[in-house]
């Protein structure tokens, strides 16, 4: 956004290329999502890494957001969601056996350097779920993310911020990652 | 408050608790359901929310009594009061927000105005267009019959025949006490709800936390493929006292700290943060109150009738109250607790603790969700509905806690694998619904508890 508030989209080349570069990042992320690779998506993630989701909460004319120290559903570091991941391929991993289909629509990505040379990538996401014959979850939300680039085009994720649309979900549980 | 009566069902040719024998009907029929609203939602002790939440006059939180919508409010007065979430005009909910601090509720359709105190204040062109015929004293917002706090937990009735909230929980305060006031300054709520709705009845998951230690090793195998659950020994105890049960018990160490005299009876494997909080508050409580009571800490599961719930482990604590949102959909409203006096980064550990464990995406919590929907299925056809569930598990091994948990213990309890707090549960509501007045349920309770 320029200075006087107008929407403008920048065609500096090195600009056009962090955009694709992030893009293809998350479409290729959500792809192992998608097709339940969670031990390639948990590879993407470094040691010191954040993986947080606050609730939500309703309210007059004030922030929507639960504040610090308030719930989330996910508040995660590498070896809470390493448990994580590992959990969605147990034997015994009810919610996803057998496993259901998702869908994961990753839009409106922006992406900018910060200080320090780690990106900040902003997408919104879309991500359907069904399950046996005709359970449907549907979760929409925005996520922050801080990208650590690790090679020409490649990064890994050192934190990622999710906020859900919902205050109420209407699932049954939770069982995907975001 | 005496009940409408409607179509005659047959609730005792439906339910055999004593044989442990449920018609399958009590979680699928319309008319049972509609009958569950009239009976127990509105008559029973309902759990509203905890003081904690409701810190200075004019804080607020909605949560719902059975599908009602209500304010719980604490006005300038510092009163606590709970009023019906509809406008008296027209029904409006006079409140959209989940939480706030407000002197007054207005309803945007014609704006009336409410006091916190529930009292109507504001009613435009109260002059010149009702010219005399209201009398805004008449219009207040509807207030529960009677709200009473035990721990800081905040139950109302709508219901002014009711007994006292302390005599109808009976011998299960003790429950509470031993779960809720451990800490010299009691618990508090971590901001936020975790809600959610899982389409099943709203029974499954009361009867779940009621006593369930059975389901523990097949549906949460999970945390046990990770390590973080030990094999579940068979000594323990399912509890059953007052209105509430208390379940999922386990009398023998099980979890890392085994070489301890006084190690705790979980079945978690991770060390963690808490067990040396418990362990200080059971030496505590043991001096106040003696070993057995002391025992039970932490307490497992719990439920008091009919759809408040707790679970007091070595990992978490937490607050859930299961909302029916008709025969086959279950509104969950769940919060985690922390004993107050603890130090911020501590509850910040037991709150990542609670979330990774039994939030909605938690490793124990994804698997209940799936299975009790499951259950709605499989009931739900014309066959299906007219079988019986099977509640036999420990039939005929019940008998006086006393006899094996120490002498301070109230109730009876089965051991470990038993449905005994499930066929209480169902003598609970067998009354409920049977009774005509509080007069009749008070008498068939004091036959049950």
């Amino acid at each position: 956004m320029s200075a006087s508030g107008a929407v403008t989209a920048s065609t500096d080349v090195e600009a056009l290329l962090l955009a694709h570069r992030v893009e293809q990042f998350l479409y290729a992320e959500a792809e192992l999502l998608d097709e339940r690779r969670f031990d390639e998506w948990f590879a993407l993630f470094t040691l010191d890494c954040a993986y947080r989701a606050p609730v939500r909460v309703t309210r007059e004319g004030a922030d929507d957001v639960v504040g610090e120290g308030g719930l989330c559903m996910f508040d995660d570091d590498y070896g809470s969601l390493e448990l994580r991941v590992q959990g969605l391929q147990v034997r015994s991993a009810w919610a996803e056996i057998p496993p259901s289909r998702a869908r994961r629509l990753i839009t409106n990505v922006r992406a900018r350097p910060l200080d320090g040379g780690d990106i900040e990538a902003k997408s919104n996401f879309l991500v359907y779920r069904s399950r046996l014959e005709t359970v449907e979850h549907l979760f929409t939300g925005t996520r922050v993310d801080r990208l650590k680039p690790v090679a020409e085009g490649a990064f890994q994720i050192r934190r990622r911020d999710i906020l859900f649309d919902n205050v109420a979900f209407q699932t049954d549980n939770i069982s995907l990652m975001f | 408050m005496a009940t409408q009566e409607t179509r005659p069902i047959d609730v005792r040719a439906l339910v055999d608790a004593d044989n442990g024998r449920i018609s399958r009907r009590v979680y699928v029929e319309r008319e049972i359901y509609e009958r569950e609203l009239e009976r127990v939602f509105a008559r029973g002790w309902l759990y509203l929310a905890h003081t904690s939440q409701l810190k200075a006059p004019g804080d607020y939180v909605t949560t719902f009594m059975g599908e009602d919508p209500v304010i719980v409010s604490r006005g300038a007065d510092g009163t606590i009061r709970a009023f019906l979430n509809a406008c008296r005009h027209r029904g409006m909910r006079v409140c959209r927000a989940d939480e706030g601090n407000t002197s007054f509720f207005r309803c945007p359709y014609h704006s009336w105005t409410y006091a916190n105190d529930g009292q109507l204040t504001g009613v435009p062109r109260y002059r010149e267009a009702y010219k005399g015929v209201l009398d805004k004293s008449e219009w207040g917002l509807k207030e529960v019959a009677q709200l009473a706090m035990h721990q800081g937990l905040i139950f109302a009735t709508w219901d002014a025949d009711a007994p006292s909230l302390s005599d109808y929980l009976g011998p299960y305060k003790t429950i509470l006490d031993l779960t809720f006031g451990r800490d010299p300054e009691g618990i508090e709520i971590i901001g936020g709800a975790h809600k959610w709705t899982i389409e099943c009845n709203w029974k499954h998951p009361v009867e779940n936390f009621a006593a369930d230690m059975y389901h523990v090793s097949s549906a949460h195998q999970r945390p046990a493929d990770l390590g973080l659950m030990g094999q579940i020994e068979s000594t323990g105890y399912e509890l059953a006292t007052g209105m509430g049960y208390v379940g999922h018990q386990l009398t023998g160490p099980v979890s890392g700290d085994e070489a301890s005299e006084d190690a705790l009876h979980s079945y978690w494997t991770l060390p963690n943060v808490n067990t040396y909080i418990l362990k200080e508050q059971r030496a505590r409580i043991a001096d106040e109150l003696g070993p057995d009571l002391a025992r039970l800490i932490p307490l497992g599961h719990s439920a008091a009738f009919p759809n408040f719930s707790s679970l007091d482990i070595e990992m978490l604590r937490l607050i859930r109250v299961q909302h029916p949102r008709g025969p086959g959909l279950t509104m969950i409203h769940q919060f985690c607790a922390v004993d107050a006096s603890l130090d911020a980064d501590t509850k910040n550990e037991l709150r990542k603790q609670y979330e990774l464990s039994f939030g909605p995406a938690g490793l124990l919590e994804q698997d209940d969700g799936e299975n009790w929907r499951e259950c709605q299925v499989g009931m739900s056809g014309y066959i299906g509905r007219n079988l019986e569930h099977n509640m036999l598990l420990g039939l005929g091994q019940e008998r006086a806690s006393s006899e094996f948990l120490g002498a301070d213990v109230p109730g009876t309890a089965g051991g470990i694998w038993s449905e005994h707090c499930q066929r209480q549960f169902y003598r609970h509501w067998t009354s409920f619904m049977t009774s005509e007045s509080w007069d009749e349920l008070g008498a068939q309770l004091e036959g049950t508890t």
